[in-house]
């Protein structure tokens, strides 16, 4: 780059300089014209009789090139002081200018090439040094790496969910196929056995409840194969709310807002209409009920997280939804006092197919992540091991999102 | 157009090589038809010119300046690798104007074509009969010089320094 200014300034020194000869060139023409037209040809028909006269105009005439020539080569000499003098200001400007540049090339290309300083980015410990403009640019660049990272695993994520629909959705065909002929077979069993072997007549019930199982089972995979697209809409959140705890055996709804107007703080239920798909956020909310319904309650699914037995025993189970209004938002919180959940296995818990309970195939929560995604919602997570889980959803009241339009508009 | 902007360009670019020192804006000398002769045992150079008197040495003998033309010519011999001068002769010729003529040394022209014409065609003795050696290589350089008792930097009115090198040998025979 240093070059390229330098080829530059040096073109540019070439032009000023070729200008400051013609143009100077010129003017000294023009002036000895202006004097020949003038002076001269007034002393020559004045002093026409003097022949020393005659010669001396003839000579200053015939040498008047050589003089122009002379008196140009003269200034040529101070503008290429005053060139050479701005050539090396700019030279020195030019350097000023791209050290910093080369010096953050070379320490980008370190950082590239060093695993530690990148960790040390990634983990925002890397303190910057030079000029404020260098900082910046080093801020900037730090902000691009985690951006790129962040960019990277959600990518990954959406590729490998992808993946695992397609999977699940292979299994589900030919797990179908699988038993379409052992429920027509064992239903055939049941319609035909004598009554001589009337002992076998409950266990190919039992065949057939097993597989009426598997098809549910099967039936929530296919679900999640077949994710339909959003369809944004306005949705009464508290309503919505409701009517899920409600399908939720013992899971306690407890809005954060008076009933009557007389109490405080008094919201009413049209405060808690947002802009979500409710079918889809329906899901959301489901899964992450029955998560902590599954979690808490023994009866429902044995728990494999250990430890927390002991302290559980003090403390009935308890699941509770809560629904409050805060300013432009409404905050869903779902809460229980379940074992928890283990720091190092907090990321994991979104990935399809993990799961810590028994028996469980790991659906619930992954599709609460694609489907979170898919409408855009984040959902935080709070868990202390053995004092239960809290999971926290925040949506913007579709007032204030009309609100927030008009402002930008 | 186009030609008068490629004239416009090319003497600008004389101008920034006259500035330069690289170029003259006066007109150059040319000499052509050079060659040795030889007669009655002496070396003569025969060379023709062109552009000697330009327009504006035309302009100052037109003034009544007496203006001096002169061809030097310096032989050298080199033998056993050591160069000495063995000749010089120098031709000094006188052009004035006077009236309506311009006149060479004596010779009056009524015209100033006539005049250039003899003035073009020169000839000088570079080696006398006497001067002949032989063996060794002999050098002969030829100066035109232009000069007068008014102006004193006249030369600068041609745009070079005009000069012929002559090397050659003189065979045993």
């Amino acid at each position: 780059m240093r070059v390229r200014f330098i080829v530059v300034l040096f073109l540019s020194m070439l032009l000023i300089l070729s200008s400051s000869i013609i143009i100077t060139y010129r003017a000294i023409g023009k002036t000895q014209e202006s004097v020949k037209g003038n002076l001269l040809n007034n002393l020559l028909s004045r002093y026409k009789d003097n022949p020393e006269m005659k010669k001396s105009i003839e000579i200053y005439l015939a040498f008047s090139q050589k003089r122009a020539v002379e008196i140009t080569r003269d200034s040529l000499t101070y503008y290429s002081i005053v060139l050479f003098i701005m050539g090396i200001l700019f030279v020195f400007s030019i350097f000023a200018i791209t050290r910093p540049i080369k010096r953050l090339s070379n320490k980008v290309n370190l950082i590239l090439h060093d695993n530690k300083t990148m960790n040390e980015i990634l983990r925002g410990r890397f303190k910057p040094k030079g000029s404020y403009e260098v900082k910046q640019l080093y801020i900037a660049f730090d902000k691009l790496v985690r951006d790129i990272k962040e960019y990277e695993e959600i990518v990954g994520d959406r590729e490998r969910y992808r993946g695992w629909k397609e999977i699940a959705r292979i299994i589900v065909h030919e797990i179908n196929n699988l038993i379409s002929p052992i429920e027509t077979y064992s239903g055939y069993l049941l319609e035909t056995l004598p009554q001589s072997v009337s002992h076998v007549t409950p266990k190919v019930r039992a065949i057939l409840s097993k597989i009426e199982e598997i098809r549910e089972t099967l039936g929530k995979f296919r679900d999640l194969a077949h994710l339909p697209e959003p369809r944004i809409r306005e949705v009464n959140l508290y309503k919505l709310t409701h009517d899920i705890v409600e399908e939720f055996k013992g899971v306690e709804f407890a809005p954060a807002f008076a009933s009557s107007k007389e109490s405080f703080p008094y919201v009413e239920e049209n405060d808690f209409i947002v802009n979500t798909d409710p079918l889809l956020f329906g899901e959301i909310l489901r899964n992450i009920v029955k998560n902590a319904v599954e979690s808490t309650f023994p009866s429902t699914t044995s728990n494999s997280f250990e430890g927390s037995s002991g302290e559980r025993e003090k403390e009935s189970p308890r699941v509770t939804v809560t629904i409050q209004k805060k300013e432009n938002t409404v905050r869903l919180e779902v809460t229980d006092n379940g074992p928890g959940i283990p720091e190092n296995i907090r990321d994991k818990i979104f990935t399809p197919g993990f799961s810590t309970k028994a028996g469980n195939i790991g659906i619930g929560l992954s599709l609460v992540k694609s489907l979170s995604e898919q409408l855009g919602i984040e959902i935080k997570l709070e868990s202390n091991r053995g004092e239960g889980t809290k999971f926290l959803i925040d949506l913007q009241t579709s007032i204030s999102q009309k609100q927030k339009k008009q402002r930008e508009i | 157009m186009f030609s008068s902007i490629t004239t416009a360009i090319s003497n600008y670019a004389r101008v920034i090589f006259a500035v330069l020192g690289l170029v003259s804006l006066y007109p150059n000398v040319e000499i052509n038809n050079v060659r040795a002769i030889e007669k009655r045992g002496a070396i003569y150079a025969q060379f023709t010119t062109r552009s000697l008197i330009n327009e504006y040495l035309l302009q100052i003998i037109d003034s009544g300046i007496d203006i001096y033309y002169s061809v030097e010519a310096t032989t050298y011999l080199t033998t056993k690798g050591r160069e000495r001068e063995i000749y010089r002769n120098i031709l000094i010729k006188r052009i004035s104007h006077r009236g309506n003529s311009y006149i060479l040394d004596n010779e009056g022209f009524r015209s100033w074509k006539k005049l250039l014409t003899v003035l073009n065609t020169n000839s000088i003795l570079i080696l006398p009969a006497e001067k002949r050696v032989r063996g060794g290589t002999i050098k002969t350089t030829i100066v035109l010089k232009i000069f007068s008792d008014a102006v004193p930097d006249l030369m600068n009115l041609w745009g070079n320094k005009p000069n012929i090198v002559l090397n050659y040998r003189i065979n045993e025979s």
